[in-house]
């Protein structure tokens, strides 16, 4: 089972690589492509829950493959003097060292896991797939790990879901800031928690991992208040 | 063999990626450092042929 996903997370990185080095050269021009984006979150997300069906998730890669090789016939009908940079061969080859999954599952983990239950509450909450903003910091990371897979000297991309999971759930926390003034427990563990948060200002992300988390329990209590509210 | 980490039980149980979409790219209201940050705009031109590809993604 665990090969089978091996594979497709190898199936997925060559997706994404083809798709960056194109799309990086036109979004200024085109527009950002956040249905291919969120496509990659999708099928990343996937690829990571054991408990999805694999024929299922195979089926996302194809589709995934495919509209990948969509955007890029159409962009370069469109702008022929596009650059394809990103040779499959040697990438596969890259991919197909075993370091690999390591260096993806040391980097990545635990803090794709917060951010795919952060875009969820968020999605849910905001009643939307798509929030552009979330899934920049996502591409940011992809394209920050696809150069750290080449040279581990270069940072892996976490800073990036890092600072949009805080993004997201302080989103919820201003939208809902009534509903916390009301709640006087949940106000004093908030402004403990802004205190740690500026303590703790210069270390790295993955020592920050519980103030991350800390925002997630406010956040999912004020959801759930404002669910029984409405 | 080097096993791939996986999202326990718990987390896919509580939190099932959420699907409503209609398709449409819309703005954001998020009032992060993000929204103000780098958010280059909204690709819109999608081909006939991308969209039928992301209803059939989402439909799986």
């Amino acid at each position: 089972m665990a090969h089978i996903r091996e594979i497709l997370l190898k199936d997925y990185f060559i997706e994404y690589c083809k798709f960056f080095y194109i799309e990086n050269q036109v979004a200024l021009i085109e527009g950002r492509n956040f249905f291919l984006i969120y496509l990659f979150f999708d099928v990343l997300s996937d690829i990571e829950n054991r408990f999805v069906d694999m024929d299922k998730c195979k089926e996302k890669v194809k589709i995934l493959k495919l509209s990948v090789d969509t955007f890029i016939s159409c962009t370069k009908m469109k702008y022929p003097f596009v650059v394809q940079k990103f040779d499959n061969c040697n990438l596969l080859k890259k991919l197909t060292n075993q370091n690999f999954i390591q260096k993806f599952n040391n980097s990545t983990n635990t803090i794709f896991q917060e951010f795919y239950i952060m875009y969820s509450n968020l999605s849910s909450y905001k009643d939307r797939e798509i929030i552009e903003e979330l899934l920049i910091e996502f591409n940011n990371y992809l394209s920050h790990f696809v150069k750290y897979m080449l040279d581990v000297n270069l940072p892996s991309g976490y800073s990036h879901l890092y600072r949009a999971c805080l993004d997201g759930y302080k989103d919820i926390i201003l939208e809902n800031n009534i509903i916390l003034i009301s709640d006087k427990d949940a106000i004093s563990k908030f402004i403990t928690l802004r205190i740690e948060e500026t303590d703790n200002i210069g270390n790295g992300e993955e020592d920050k991992l519980f103030v991350l988390q800390k925002y997630r329990e406010i956040s999912e209590n004020l959801l759930t208040i404002h669910q029984c509210d409405s | 063999m080097v096993e791939l980490k996986l999202m326990d039980k718990e987390i896919t149980d509580k939190y099932k990626p959420y699907r409503s979409s209609d398709g449409v790219v819309r703005s954001c209201s998020l009032s992060s450092r993000a929204a103000k940050g780098s958010v280059a705009a909204a690709k819109t031109n999608y081909s006939k042929k991308e969209r039928e590809l992301f209803k059939r993604f989402l439909a799986i």
